[in-house]
């Protein structure tokens, strides 16, 4: 499942268009006016945004920092908004120094948690901006079993709730 | 029961990022070199010298590797988790493009892809 930001393109059919219709999910910051071909996830990112009650409805909260990542789970329990995505980008994590990913991971374990306890989802995504910083789906199985979950189950679940939750056209 | 004379290996081929060879543009591989220090540095610091050890991280040059991007390294399959870990947490990046039990296969794969 691929998860694009750059998303003008995605407007207009293409030949291709019905191949991948369901196995590409557009990602926006704010609900298009135009409906897209594709279906389509809204992102809220940490540090764009301030959680309060007056906050806008959005499917993924992407966390960009580990010493923040307390703060924002109580303030996300707080506004109580079930089955929401909670997005952590390898990206973030492969900047940082080597007592940062141990931070990073700790933080990663303890969001799953959270996850599970509220209803959730974790999405753990490359964040890449380019071709290069892309991660195949045997390199993301490592990082789940070192971060302690199972793989297999991991993707069904994150499988389930993009089929739920990402929808064709604004609702 | 039989012994086994030899650990399991696994062959990566591994996208080496501009960033790195744009600093050291040399024929003699040198981004290559630098590349490979930047992973077992990133390796041993969220893993520890000894499971870098036992990894057992090898470079293996392979003559018709054309592009100056292309890396194969060699681990032990029992560091294949540590290992892609390792590539993925690497700053500049470093994509992990194939996976192969023997060398032939991966080479194979990258005389399609150029």
């Amino acid at each position: 499942m691929i998860g694009i930001d750059n998303t003008k393109e995605y407007f207009k059919e293409s030949v291709q268009t019905h191949v991948i219709n369901d196995s590409l999910v557009l990602r926006f910051n704010i609900k298009p006016k135009k409906s897209p071909l594709f279906k389509y996830l809204l992102v809220l990112n940490e540090s764009e945004t301030k959680i309060n009650s007056k906050i806008p409805f959005f499917d993924i909260f992407s966390l960009n920092s580990w010493y923040t990542y307390k703060i924002m789970l109580k303030k996300l329990k707080k506004l109580n908004r079930k089955n929401i995505g909670i997005e952590i980008k390898i990206r973030e994590i492969r900047n940082s120094n080597s007592y940062e990913v141990g931070k990073w991971i700790k933080s990663i374990k303890e969001i799953n948690k959270f996850c599970k306890l509220t209803d959730n989802q974790l999405i753990i995504s490359s964040g890449a901006e380019t071709n290069y910083e892309s991660i195949s789906g045997h390199t993301f199985d490592s990082i789940l079993r070192i971060l302690e979950i199972e793989p297999m189950k991991y993707w069904n679940e994150l499988e389930k709730w993009i089929n739920t939750r990402a929808y064709y056209g604004p609702s | 029961m039989v012994l086994r004379r030899k650990d399991k290996r696994r062959y990566l081929l591994l996208y080496v990022n501009d960033e790195i060879t744009t600093h050291f543009q040399d024929t003699n591989n040198r981004d290559k070199h630098e590349s490979i220090t930047i992973l077992r540095k990133r390796f041993s610091e969220l893993f520890g010298t000894i499971e870098l050890e036992k990894a057992s991280i090898k470079v293996i040059f392979e003559n018709n590797l054309s592009s100056p991007h292309f890396l194969i390294l060699k681990c032990n399959l029992e560091s294949i988790d540590n290992m892609l870990c390792a590539i993925a947490f690497t700053s500049p990046p470093l994509t992990t493009i194939k996976i192969s039990g023997t060398i032939k296969k991966l080479t194979s794969s990258i005389a399609i892809e150029i």
